[in-house]
């Protein structure tokens, strides 16, 4: 049992991978993404569509169920598309480095703009970006579990060009296999996570 | 009996794992059929940064080729080439690989924090495309130097993106090209040279790169092994 258990953990782990980065995005901190982002909603992906366009480029089309509202002008129970650049069409792949999100996941996401087509509609790209596993762990950009969520009191940038890592300055995460063997670092749960964000907001 | 079943564990996790190597390594998990790739910086602009952020280097072009050159001089096995020409087709998957500014991406705006973006096409497992676009918006001042980088540095960048180009996934390994924090770093360090031979020729001899990590990931559940051994032997004895 204690194998099948550790085998399941690390095949987890190896299924939370993702695509690569292939661009170059500007960390951003949880104050920016909570002020600067249009909308903020906890949703699910109902469905996904790559399409390839005229031009001959490739982008999916997201649709997610909103589930709750954080902030801005979303509705609960409305279905929202967001474009993504990229996507796979007829075995033919653009990769732009996105994260896409898959029909079937549940997450919290940082809107940066419906309105305006961007090649990642989230903002700072994977760092607005947090998934919701089924055993109630939130999973960031950087596929760690969200175990703290705090305001920064530094410039996100600083005196170095500091490029994404998946996470936003001001969460901190831990390896999926470190959560439970970390005293006081327990994984924060969906309510409290969406708690500290609309507290951030007002 | 104990052996066999660590065993299957560890084939069964070898296998789900390796469809999914590409972030377990420093490599996006895929790469160019032959380790070649020609760059067209005919679309930069003819012109250079203003002020005192160009450092000897008087174009942008002149620095796209220098980002190349100074992969090349790296012995990477992958070997990088500019050409002045204008190219076609940046925005689909075919033609030439084009590095250009642009205040979008093929139209899509850039969003609040993308300095670059590839666009890289593939089919499977195989490049065969890559296209990398500068954000020419106001908000970012673009240079050209070396050394500490309070600015925007346009070689720094372009090696990064070309790193991407190649193949490579962004490093743990601080100080690197190809770590998500630039730094004063602005010629490929062992780490990047050696993230990409991995890829090219198959050597590896990077910590964690190649699929060294994922191989070790999947003989975990062997581990115990070398502990139980002695005890399975005194048993037998």
């Amino acid at each position: 049992m204690f194998f099948i258990k550790k085998v399941l953990l690390l095949a987890a782990l190896c299924c939370l991978s993702q695509p690569g980065l292939a661009s170059s995005i500007l960390k951003v901190n949880i104050q920016q993404l909570v002020n600067q982002a249009e909308s903020v909603f906890e949703g699910e992906v109902v469905a996904t569509t790559p399409e390839m366009n005229a031009d001959g480029s490739i982008y999916t089309y997201v649709d997610f169920l909103v589930l709750d509202v954080l902030s801005g002008n979303t509705n609960v129970g409305e279905t929202i598309t967001l474009r993504f650049t990229g996507g796979t069409v007829n075995g033919l792949t653009l990769d732009m480095g996105s994260i896409i999100p898959q029909t079937g996941e549940h997450g919290v996401y940082f809107i940066e703009s419906n309105s305006t087509p961007l090649i990642n509609p989230l903002y700072g790209w994977s760092q607005g970006h947090y998934r919701i596993l089924t055993n109630g762990n939130i999973i960031a950009g950087n596929n760690q579990v969200v175990v703290k969520v705090g305001a920064t009191d530094h410039n996100t940038q600083g005196s170095k060009l500091k490029l994404s890592t998946g996470i936003a300055s001001g969460i901190t995460t831990l390896p999926p296999q470190k959560v439970n063997s970390v005293p006081l670092s327990p994984p924060i749960s969906l309510y409290e996570f969406k708690t500290l964000i609309k507290d951030m907001k007002q | 009996m104990i052996l066999n079943y660590r065993v299957f564990h560890s084939v069964l996790l070898l296998f789900i794992c390796l469809p999914f190597q590409s972030a377990l390594a420093e490599s996006l998990g895929k790469k160019w059929p032959k380790p070649a790739a020609i760059f067209l910086t005919g679309e930069l602009p003819p012109g250079g940064p203003e002020g005192s952020l160009a450092d000897n280097t008087t174009t942008w072009r002149a620095a796209a080729v220098q980002a190349t050159d100074r992969w090349n001089r790296a012995q990477t096995a992958f070997k990088l080439s500019t050409s002045n020409a204008s190219g076609s087709g940046n925005c689909t998957s075919f033609g030439d690989n084009i590095l250009s500014f642009s205040s979008t991406e093929c139209g899509t705006a850039f969003g609040a924090n993308t300095l670059a973006a590839t666009r890289g096409w593939s089919s499977g497992a195989t490049i065969i495309k890559a296209d990398i676009i500068f954000n020419s918006n106001k908000e970012i001042t673009w240079g050209i130097y070396d050394g500490p980088i309070p600015y925007t540095d346009f070689r720094r960048v372009a090696m990064h993106e070309l790193g991407h180009a190649m193949g490579l996934d962004h490093t743990t390994t601080p100080g690197a090209l190809m770590y998500p924090t630039a730094s004063d770093t602005y010629l490929p360090t062992p780490d990047d040279v050696e993230s990409l031979k991995a890829i090219y020729t198959g050597s590896d001899s990077s910590s964690g790169g190649g699929s060294m990590g994922y191989l070790v990931l999947a003989l975990i559940p062997l581990f115990g092994l070398r502990f139980s051994f002695p005890h399975r032997h005194k048993k037998a004895d």
